[in-house]
C-alpha cells in the first residue's frame, strides 16, 4: 500500500477526521496538521544506551537502541491529542525520542557554521543556533516529493489525469455534446461533468491515494519546521524532560555506577561549558532490557531496580523481551508491522535517505516495548511533569500572583527602577541564598548576560520561562499563556531579543492552540457554554503586533531564518485550524465575539503569503504553501453546500414543456459569493509556476489538472458558457501546458 | 503605471479587454505591465470575481474601490444592475475617482453596445467603433 | 467544437495591439467559423457579429470627426418620454403573434416562442432602464453624492419592475404585486389591462393561450440577467370590468429563496 508510509495520515485519528472533512487534491484537514504541530511541541526524551544495549538493537536491525525506541513512539498518536480529560488536562501525550544531550550539543557544536546563518559573532543576540540546518528544509520537502512522485506515477489517476490535460479539448466537446443532449431533456444541470469519468471506483480510489500523498507533502515540511533537536538558551521545548539510561539487565553493579556517574560527570561539564544549559532538571530513568531466553537476568532485574532506587536515588523500570530476532523459520509468529515517522527529522534527513521505514517485529517483542514506552510515558514522566510544574508554580507563579507580590511588584514602581532583581524579589529569596551559597557573585547567576546573550540557568527568569515550556507540553495552554506573560516585561527591559521573541512565538500559539482545542467538530456538540475563542480584539491586540515584532526581531537582530519561517507557518496553520474546527461545529458553541471561520481563514491567508514574499524559504517549499494557500481558498465555503438545493432544481417542474435555449446560465447560487475557488485557481497556477514544470514535472502536471478540473466545474460548462480566456495563447496557463509537453 | 481593464459577462468570461497605460503623469498610454502580471492578468480578475459575489448581494452600490489587491496592484470594480462587471486591476494610486468616472462613461457605452440587435449577450465585443471609444475615454479618464 | 474558435477570437479581443490599433483585428474575420444548423447555439453569434463589423466599420468613416449620430454609440440614452404609436405596435405585435403560430403544434410551445422572444428583449432592456433610474435620481440628488445602486433584494427588484419597468415600456405602473400564499417561492405581478394585448381577442379553440407570455419572457429576462433565476408565465385572470386582466407568475428558483434567507439572517 502506497499510503502506509505517511505516518500521521495513517492514525486512528487521521481517518476520523478524513472522514468529516474529506481531502481534496489541495491539501488535508489541518486537524490532521495540528498533530504534526503537537509533535513539534511535544516532551522530549533523550536516550543514552550503553553498548549492550546498542547490541540488542542490531539484532533487530537498528543501528542503536535510539532508532529502535524510535519505531514506537508514533504508536502514542494513534488518537486525538486535543481530547481533553475531566479535569482539562490531556489524557494523550505524544513523546519524541532524542539523542543523549551530550551527542547533541556536540553535533550542534560541530555544525555551527552551518547553523548559524551569516550571522555576525560580534552581536551577542545573534548566536543563536537555527532549528535545522541551512538546506534540510528543502532537502526533506524535495527528498518527501520526490517519493511521493514515484508512487503517484504509477497510480491509475495520473495517467487518466494526464489524458484528461491533453485532451481536454476533445473532451470539452464531448462534453457540451453531453450538455447538449441533456439540455434537450430539459435537465440544466451541468456541474457534475466529471461523474461519468469517474465512475469507475478504482480510479476514485486511485485519486483519493494520489490526494494523501498530496497532503504528506505539506505535512512533512510542517513537521520539519517544527520539530528540531536543536538546544538553544530561550526556550526549552527542545530541552529534553527525562534522560532514559538503557542497559541490559547483564550488566554489573559496578558498570552500573560508572555508568551513572559516567553521565552525571558529562553533565557538570555541560554545564560548566553552557551555563545557560541545566541538566539538573531533567529526570533520570533507568530502563533495563531483560532477555527472556536468559533466566538469571530475571533475578538480576530487581537487585537492578533496587540499587537504583536506594543508591542512585532514581526511578527504573524493567522490560522483558526476547533479544534474538526470531528467524525467518519461525513463521508461525504473529508479526507487527510498525511504521517510522517518515515524515520527521530523524528518520527522513539524517539517516540514509534508503533507511527502512517500518519493520516488521514479532508481537511478542513489541508489545512489551510497547508497554515500556507507556510506562516511561503515563507512569513516569506525565507525574513528574506534573509534580516539577506544581513545585514551581508555587514557587515563583503564586508570589507574584499574590497579594503582597502584587503590592510588592507595585512598590517596585515608586522604589529603584534599575534593580531588576526585586521584580521578583518576593520569591526569590530562597534562591538567592541558594546562588549567594555557590560562591558566584549574586548578580551573575540571576541576571541577563548582555556579554553572551543568555540568562544562566539559576535565573528566576528561566525558571518561570521553564515552567510556561511544561504547562505548554502538557497542553495546558492557559496557565502556559499566564507564566509566559510575567515574563514579557523583564525581556523587553533586559533587550533580550532571543528570548523575547521567542516568548511572543509561544504566547500566540498558546492562544491559537487553547482556543483550537476547545472546539473540536470529531465531538459531539454539547449544549450549554460556550466558547469564547479568540475575538477579534485579540488578533489585532495581541497576536497581530506580537508576530509583527518576533518576525522582526528573529529575522533581523537575531538572524535565525528558521525560527520566522516556523513562528509565521504554525501561527497561521493553526488560524486554519481553527477556522475549520469553526467552520465544522455549530454556531452556537461560539459567543457572538468569536472569530468567525472566514475570519480565520483570512488571518491565515495573510500569513501565508507573507511567508510566501518573505523568500524565506526556496521555490519547492514556496509552491507547497501557495498549494497550501490554495486550500484556505477551497475551504471557505464547506462545509454549508448541501446538496440538495440543486437537487431540487432538478426536480422543480417548468411550465413549459421546452426548454428555452436562450436561458442563461448561472454560477452556483445557493451558495453564491461564498466559495473562492477561483482565488484557489489562481494560487494553484502560481504554485505550478513556481515549482517549475521542467524540474517536478509530476506535480506540475497534477496542479495542471487540478486547475482544469475546477475551471469546468466553476464555469458550469454549458453551451453558452465556454471558457475560452484561460486557453488563449500567452496566459500562463497555456505556457505550462507547453512546456509539459 | 498601467492599467488592465475588462468588461465580463453574466457567465464571467470576459467579452472585451483592454491594456493601456496612464496618460497622467506624463504618460503615453503604453502599457507597462510586467510579463509575470500579463500572463495572469486574466486569472488574477476571475479570482477577485469570488470577492465581487461575496458583496454582490450585500452591497448596493455599483463601484468598488478596493475591491482586491495583487502584489501592488488593486482591482477596482464596477458591477451593473444586469451583471456587466466592469474591472480594472492597475498600480496607479489615488486615482479612484476618476476611475469611478471612467467606469459610469463605459456603462453607457455598454448599454448602447447591448441594444445593438446584432450583439449577443456574452459575446466578445469586436466592434472597432466601440475599441475607439473606450480609447478616447481612457485617454481623459486614465 | 466553439472553444478552439472561440479562443481565437477572445484573443484578439483580448486588446487591439495599441501600437498597431483597431486595424490589428482585421485577420480575426477569417477565423470567423462558419455557422452551421447544429451549431446553434454558439456559432451563430459569430455571424451576426460579423455584420456588426460591417456595420461598425462603414461607420468608422464617418466617426472620425465624433461629430455627426454616425452610430449607436453616439445615441442619447436618456432622452424623457417617448412614446410610439399603439396602433403601429400592435400590427407589429401581431405579425409577431402569427409567426410564433406558424409551425407550433401545441399552444405551450407557441407561449415558449413568445416567452423566449421576450427573454431576449428582458435581458437588454433591464439595463437600459437602471441606467435611466440611476441618471435620474443623481440628477435629482443634489451635489456630488453617487446615489447609484443595485437591487439586491427580491422585493426590491420586483418593486423595480413594477415602478420602473413597467412605465418604461407601457407608460403606466403595474396595477399590483402579491405573494403566493401557497408557494413562497412565487409572486404575482398584475396588470388589470396589459396593453399589449388590448386588440387581441382569443378564439374558443386556442383558449388558455396567453399572448402576454411575450412580457412575461421580458419579465423572466431581466430577472434572470440580475442572477434572480426564475420563469415567468403569463396567466389571465379576468375581472369584471377587466377582461384582459393577467396574471404574472413569477416562479423563484429555491436558490434564490435560500440566498435571501442568509442575507436577511445577517
Amino acid at each position: 500500500m502506497a499510503t502506509s508510509n505517511w505516518s500521521i495520515l495513517d492514525t486512528k485519528y487521521a481517518k476520523q477526521v478524513n472522514s468529516l472533512i474529506a481531502p481534496d487534491f489541495t491539501g488535508v484537514s489541518s486537524l490532521i496538521a495540528r498533530q504534526a504541530i503537537l509533535k513539534g511541541y511535544c516532551p522530549k526524551v533523550s536516550v543514552h544506551s550503553s553498548p549492550t544495549a546498542d547490541h540488542v538493537a542490531r539484532n533487530y536491525g537498528f543501528s542503536n537502541f535510539l532508532s529502535f525506541l524510535r519505531f514506537f513512539e508514533y504508536d502514542l498518536a494513534d488518537s486525538d491529542f486535543c481530547l481533553p480529560s475531566d479535569k482539562g488536562e490531556p489524557n494523550r501525550i505524544v513523546i519524541k525520542f532524542v539523542d543523549s544531550l551530550e551527542h547533541i550539543i556536540e553535533t550542534q557544536d560541530a555544525n555551527k557554521g552551518s547553523f548559524q546563518g551569516q550571522s555576525a559573532p560580534e552581536k551577542p543576540a545573534g548566536r543563536f543556533p537555527e532549528l535545522y540546518g541551512e538546506h534540510i528544509l528543502t532537502n526533506t520537502v524535495s527528498r518527501h516529493m520526490d517519493r511521493v512522485n514515484n508512487e503517484i506515477e504509477k497510480t491509475s489517476f495520473y495517467t487518466n489525469a494526464r489524458s484528461f490535460l491533453w485532451n481536454a479539448k476533445d473532451l470539452e466537446s464531448e462534453c457540451s455534446e453531453v450538455q447538449n443532449s441533456k439540455v434537450q431533456d430539459s435537465k440544466v444541470q451541468d456541474s457534475k461533468v466529471q461523474d461519468s469519468k469517474v465512475q469507475d471506483s478504482k480510479l476514485q480510489d486511485s485519486k483519493v491515494q494520489v490526494e494523501q500523498m498530496e497532503g504528506s507533502i505539506y505535512l512533512s515540511m510542517l513537521s520539519k519546521a517544527t520539530s528540531s533537536n536543536t538546544l538553544v538558551p530561550f526556550e526549552f521545548i527542545n530541552h529534553p524532560v527525562v534522560n532514559l539510561v538503557v542497559i541490559t539487565a547483564d550488566i554489573t553493579i559496578r558498570d552500573l555506577q560508572a555508568v551513572y556517574s559516567d553521565q552525571k560527570r558529562k553533565y557538570l561539564d555541560l554545564h560548566a561549558r553552557f551555563p545557560w544549559l541545566d541538566t539538573s532538571c531533567m529526570m533520570t530513568l533507568f530502563l533495563i532490557l531483560v532477555d527472556t531466553d536468559a533466566v538469571e537476568q530475571f533475578q538480576a532485574l530487581s537487585g537492578l531496580q533496587d540499587y537504583c532506587v536506594s543508591v542512585l536515588g532514581e526511578d527504573s523500570i524493567g522490560c522483558t523481551f526476547s533479544f534474538e530476532k526470531a528467524s525467518n523459520s519461525d513463521a508461525g509468529l504473529p508479526l507487527e508491522k510498525i511504521h517510522a515517522d517518515s515524515l520527521d527529522f530523524a528518520a527522513a534527513a539524517k539517516l540514509r535517505p534508503d533507511s527502512m521505514l517500518s519493520v516488521e517485529i514479532a508481537k511478542k517483542v513489541a508489545k512489551p516495548i510497547h508497554s515500556a514506552v507507556d510506562t516511561i510515558v503515563y507512569k513516569k514522566m506525565v507525574p513528574f511533569l506534573r509534580r516539577k510544574i506544581q513545585k514551581w508554580h508555587e514557587e515563583y507563579v503564586v508570589p507574584r500572583k499574590s497579594l503582597t507580590g502584587r503590592l510588592l511588584g507595585a512598590g517596585r514602581l515608586w522604589g529603584s527602577n534599575s534593580s531588576h532583581r526585586s521584580f521578583f524579589s518576593f520569591g526569590y529569596g530562597k534562591e538567592k541564598s541558594e546562588s549567594s551559597e555557590s560562591g558566584a557573585g549574586d548578580a551573575d547567576t540571576t541576571l541577563y548576560n548582555a556579554q553572551q546573550g543568555y540568562y544562566p540557568s539559576a535565573s528566576p527568569f528561566v525558571f518561570l520561562r521553564r515552567l510556561g515550556d511544561w504547562y505548554f507540553m502538557m497542553r495546558d495552554y492557559k496557565n502556559a499563556y499566564t507564566v509566559y506573560e510575567m515574563l514579557k516585561k523583564q525581556y523587553l527591559a533586559d533587550r533580550a531579543y532571543g528570548y523575547l521573541s521567542s516568548l511572543q512565538e509561544f504566547m500566540i500559539v498558546s492562544l491559537l492552540l487553547g482556543a483550537s482545542c476547545k472546539v473540536n467538530p470529531l465531538e459531539k456538540a454539547t449544549d450549554g457554554k460556550r466558547v469564547s475563542g479568540i475575538t477579534a480584539k485579540i488578533v489585532s491586540d495581541v497576536i497581530a503586533p506580537f508576530l509583527d515584532s518576533s518576525f522582526y526581531s528573529y529575522l533581523s537582530r537575531c538572524s535565525l531564518k528558521t525560527y520566522t519561517i516556523r513562528l509565521t507557518l504554525v501561527t497561521a496553520e493553526l488560524f486554519l485550524v481553527l477556522g475549520q474546527s469553526v467552520a465544522y461545529c455549530h454556531e452556537r458553541l461560539f459567543s457572538r465575539y468569536a472569530l468567525s471561520s472566514e475570519a480565520c481563514f483570512i488571518e491565515s491567508q495573510k500569513l501565508f503569503k507573507r511567508l510566501i514574499d518573505s523568500k524565506l524559504v526556496d521555490n519547492v517549499c514556496t509552491g507547497v504553501l501557495m498549494q497550501r494557500l490554495s486550500y484556505i481558498y477551497y475551504c471557505n465555503d464547506k462545509p454549508g453546500v448541501s446538496g440538495s438545493e440543486e437537487d431540487n432544481q432538478l426536480q422543480r417542474k417548468s411550465y413549459y414543456t421546452e426548454f428555452n435555449p436562450e436561458k442563461l446560465t448561472f454560477p452556483p447560487t445557493s451558495h453564491f459569493g461564498a466559495s473562492r475557488s477561483r482565488k484557489s485557481i489562481l494560487w494553484m497556477l502560481l504554485c505550478a509556476k513556481t515549482l517549475d514544470p521542467v524540474i517536478n514535472r509530476t506535480q506540475v502536471t497534477l496542479v495542471l489538472w487540478y486547475i482544469e478540473n475546477e475551471l469546468r466545474q466553476t464555469f458550469h460548462l454549458g453551451p453558452e458558457s465556454t471558457v475560452a480566456w484561460p486557453y488563449r495563447k500567452g496566459s500562463l496557463f497555456v505556457a505550462l501546458k507547453a512546456s509539459l509537453e | 503605471m498601467s492599467y488592465y481593464f475588462a468588461i465580463l459577462g453574466t457567465n464571467d468570461a470576459p467579452v472585451y479587454e483592454l491594456e493601456i497605460g496612464t496618460y497622467r503623469q506624463s504618460g503615453n498610454g503604453v502599457p507597462h505591465l510586467p510579463n509575470e502580471l500579463q500572463e495572469l492578468e486574466q486569472f488574477i480578475l476571475n479570482s477577485s470575481l469570488d470577492i465581487l459575489q461575496d458583496n454582490q448581494f450585500k452591497d448596493t452600490g455599483l463601484f468598488s474601490k478596493n475591491l482586491d489587491s495583487f502584489y501592488g496592484y488593486k482591482i477596482l470594480s464596477y458591477l451593473t444592475q444586469g451583471n456587466g462587471k466592469f474591472l480594472i486591476m492597475t498600480d496607479l494610486k489615488n486615482h479612484d475617482e476618476s476611475i469611478r468616472q471612467f467606469f459610469i462613461e463605459i456603462h453607457e457605452l455598454y448599454v448602447r453596445n447591448l441594444l445593438n440587435p446584432f450583439y449577443e449577450i456574452n459575446q466578445p465585443i469586436r466592434s472597432a467603433d466601440f475599441d475607439t471609444r473606450v480609447r478616447a475615454l481612457a485617454k481623459r479618464y486614465l | 467544437m466553439s472553444t478552439p474558435s472561440n479562443s481565437k477570437l477572445m484573443l484578439t479581443g483580448a486588446g487591439y495591439n495599441p501600437v498597431i490599433g483597431p486595424g490589428s483585428t482585421a485577420d480575426s474575420t477569417n477565423s470567423l467559423p462558419k455557422q452551421t444548423a447544429s451549431q446553434r447555439s454558439v456559432s451563430q453569434l459569430s455571424s451576426p457579429s460579423s455584420l456588426l463589423r460591417l456595420a461598425s466599420t462603414s461607420s468608422e468613416r464617418k466617426l472620425n470627426s465624433f461629430g455627426a449620430h454616425a452610430s449607436i454609440y453616439d445615441r442619447n440614452l436618456h432622452r424623457g418620454m417617448h412614446e410610439i404609436s399603439l396602433s403601429s405596435m400592435s400590427f407589429l405585435f401581431m405579425e409577431v403573434i402569427r409567426m410564433s403560430l406558424n409551425g407550433s403544434e401545441s399552444l405551450l410551445q407557441m407561449e415558449r416562442k413568445l416567452n423566449n422572444l421576450g427573454y431576449r428583449v428582458g435581458l437588454r432592456l433591464l439595463e437600459l432602464v437602471s441606467l435611466r433610474e440611476n441618471f435620474n435620481n443623481n440628477l435629482a440628488s443634489s451635489g456630488k453624492s453617487n446615489t447609484a445602486q443595485r437591487h439586491v433584494r427580491v422585493l426590491e427588484i420586483l418593486q423595480f419592475v413594477k415602478e420602473s419597468i413597467w412605465p418604461c415600456m407601457f407608460g403606466k405602473e403595474a396595477d399590483n404585486l402579491e405573494k403566493s400564499v401557497q408557494n413562497e417561492n412565487q409572486y404575482m405581478i398584475i396588470d388589470s389591462d396589459p396593453i399589449l394585448s388590448r386588440y387581441i381577442c382569443v378564439p374558443k379553440e386556442y383558449e388558455g393561450l396567453d399572448c402576454e407570455s411575450f412580457v412575461a419572457g421580458i419579465v423572466e429576462g431581466l430577472l434572470d440577467i440580475s442572477y434572480f433565476r426564475c420563469e415567468v408565465t403569463a396567466h389571465s385572470a379576468p375581472l369584471e370590468g377587466y377582461p384582459n386582466r393577467t396574471v404574472y407568475l413569477v416562479d423563484f428558483d429555491s436558490s434564490i429563496i435560500s440566498r435571501e434567507e442568509r442575507l436577511s439572517k445577517k
